[in-house]
């Protein structure tokens, strides 16, 4: 699975343009993010609130598609991109 | 009790100014300073204090830039930049912040910005959702600083009678990265490079025309009269845009109607910009 985190999330991945997240257990964006935050831990309080949800000033787009923590990845997340927004609207 | 009020001084400087008046970006820069320097003075709350005691945070969401009288760069040595207002508008969710240029006892100019107020989680990127003005903030304004209603949008009504009654005379398309020389401090491109990305567009189309009946290259001789923004989407370091222009002619005017898209965000619009001659 490809991960991309864009706008002020960049800078914690030392602006990779993508990521490579592999796991058989990853069966959720919610389950790829927290592996995310495994090989990133500095992303754990920045992505998460403290009940371990995601932010509400983030959005997900999973292939495209705007989801949520809860939707299905493919088994694995092979093939699967993953796209890490900044909500905020404005200049 | 007397309005808060600020004015600032700036000498006279080439880089202020295209052949004809201020650029836009000059006007908008100046203003922000001089929000700050209103904060600090009347409210003790600098920028970085804003983010740090408050955990709060603002994006530009509509702006208009009006030259109000002819001036260009030998017209005065020295003019200054004010906060003649400073409101906590829609539920207070928002500032708006109106800003005169005034030389020679003159004003020549009005900045007029809305900012949509943030609330910052306290992590390490500025994570933040949209609010309102924290209890312990607002109490710094003065009652009559702070209005519920909800903000002017004046852009929409006049895309929408530029669309009606306007005569459609060129469409252009304008692909930018979007670099972190038009960037703020957070890699989210900064609100005072709106006007220069529309005003790049704008020559590009210029620039691009075989035949030119409509003479709008005429415009590249005149001064601005007024340009409307808003805001919708975020920008950050990287990301691809399009900037798509439409030149109308109304009633003798002439106007150039932009449509800014984040291709990164599947095409989302993410400002609109009105510039009339």
């Amino acid at each position: 699975m490809k991960i991309k985190l864009s706008g002020n999330l960049a800078r914690f991945v030392n602006y990779k343009k993508e990521l490579q997240l592999e796991g058989e257990g990853i069966q959720t964006v919610g389950d790829a993010l927290h592996a995310l935050v495994v090989s990133y831990p500095v992303l754990k309080d920045i992505i998460f609130d403290k009940d371990r949800n995601v932010k509400k000033g983030y959005l997900i787009s999973l292939n495209g598609e705007k989801v949520d923590a809860a939707a299905q990845v493919s088994k694995g997340g092979e093939g699967d991109c993953l796209d890490v927004f900044t909500a905020i609207a404005g200049g | 009790m007397q309005a808060r009020k600020i004015e600032v001084m700036h000498p006279v400087e080439s880089m202020l100014f295209g052949p004809f008046q201020f650029h836009a970006h000059s006007l908008m820069l100046l203003s922000f300073s001089s929000m700050w320097s209103w904060s600090s003075t009347y409210l003790s709350v600098s920028f970085p204090g804003m983010i740090k005691e408050y955990q709060q945070g603002m994006v530009a969401v509509g702006a208009e830039v009006e030259y109000v009288e002819p001036f260009e760069m030998f017209s005065a040595d020295e003019f200054s930049v004010s906060v003649d207002e400073f409101k906590v508008r829609q539920g207070n969710s928002v500032f708006q912040v109106l800003h005169l240029i005034r030389a020679q006892g003159i004003v020549v100019a009005r900045v007029k910005v809305r900012w949509k107020l943030l609330e910052l989680d306290g992590d390490e990127a500025l994570s933040a959702t949209p609010g309102v003005i924290r209890p312990a903030f607002l109490q710094k304004f003065l009652p009559e600083e702070v209005d519920p209603s909800r903000v002017e949008r004046p852009l929409l009504a006049q895309l929408d009678n530029l669309k009606e009654h306007g005569q459609l005379c060129a469409e252009f398309e304008y692909d930018f990265t979007l670099f972190r020389h038009r960037c703020e401090v957070a890699d989210q491109w900064a609100f005072v490079e709106l006007p220069t990305l529309a005003s790049e567009s704008r020559e590009s189309l210029i620039d691009s025309l075989q035949e030119d009946p409509d003479e709008l290259a005429s415009s590249l001789g005149l001064a601005l009269n007024n340009i409307y923004m808003e805001w919708r989407c975020p920008f950050y370091l990287l990301e691809k845009g399009r900037v798509k222009t439409q030149a109308y002619r109304l009633q003798g005017k002439l106007y150039f109607a932009h449509h800014v898209f984040n291709l990164t965000r599947a095409n989302t619009l993410a400002a609109i910009v009105i510039e009339t001659f």
